[in-house]
């Protein structure tokens, strides 16, 4: 189902600051991730995980989320597909895993960010920091972000039957695609 | 991130290629995609191995309700009185 160039360009736009917000603020929340690591005052490490706990329900799971749906409509609102190209299937594939890690790993962030309101000094310094998951998780977004760039050439074996399935139709697609 | 301006014609055979052209284009499992999922394989299974070495606390099972790991759980279990280092240090994951 194509979508018209005004729309596409709009729902680009929209994925681009999606994505790369999400890039950013997993940047930001490893940050906060290595200062809860490696400091032993309290007040640095709970006002890291407080600010853990916030960027990461406020800020790093909206992200996520439009990125994963404006990603899912480019795909199938575009000559591309979902499943046509493998750089878009295992750009889907990583950014699914990397959605429901971050939804699972979340409630375990609140949960520490309140232990750190609540312990006392002694306790606070020594909770430690969160820098496996943002450091793999940054790692990840890094490798979709060069996959959506780069585009790397070859056809899965559905793509392959659509083409020589529907030569013309794809061929009117491209031509009559917007640059 | 699908971009406009890099159309999948770019990604595809062209229609007036050779067919020598068209099945280097579709013939298999790109290299690039061998390479990526071979190397994809090799870090997951580092991960689950550090895991492993590191205690074997963690894993996708320990994100699950029914999980040991309950930081609220443990923590309300005990006064805060009596909450100690050594419980905060349990509780993280290093």
């Amino acid at each position: 189902m194509p979508m018209p160039p005004a729309l596409r360009r709009a729902m680009l736009a929209t994925h681009i600051v999606c994505s790369v917000g999400w890039l950013g603020a997993a940047a930001a929340y490893l940050a906060l991730g290595v200062a809860a690591e490696v400091s032993m005052q309290p007040q640095i490490v709970r006002a890291a995980w407080i600010g853990m706990e916030l960027s990461g329900w406020f800020v790093i799971v909206p992200f996520a989320f439009l990125a994963f749906l404006t990603g899912l409509v480019m795909s199938l609102g575009t000559p591309w597909g979902l499943f046509k190209h493998y750089w878009v299937v295992i750009a889907l594939v990583l950014t699914t895993l990397s959605l429901a890690v971050l939804l699972l790993h979340m409630p375990s962030v609140s949960s520490l960010a309140s232990l750190a309101r609540t312990a006392d000094d002694a306790a606070a310094s020594r909770l430690g920091g969160d820098v496996p998951h943002p450091a793999l998780g940054l790692l990840v977004l890094i490798v979709i972000t060069v996959l959506n760039v780069h585009k790397p050439r070859g056809l899965t074996p559905y793509g392959q039957h659509k083409q020589t399935k529907e030569p013309k139709d794809s061929t009117r697609n491209r031509a009559a695609a917007p640059r | 991130m699908n971009d406009v301006e890099h159309q999948p014609g770019e990604a595809s055979p062209p229609a007036e290629s050779s067919p020598e052209e068209k099945i280097r284009w579709t013939a298999g499992v790109p290299r690039w995609v061998k390479v990526f999922v071979i190397t994809a394989l090799g870090v997951a299974l580092l991960i689950v191995a550090l895991m492993l070495v590191s205690g074997g606390r963690h894993g996708p099972g320990r994100h699950l309700p029914s999980a040991r790991f309950d930081a609220p759980a443990v923590y309300n279990a005990r006064a805060a009185s009596v909450f100690s280092a050594d419980d905060a240090s349990a509780l993280s994951w290093r």
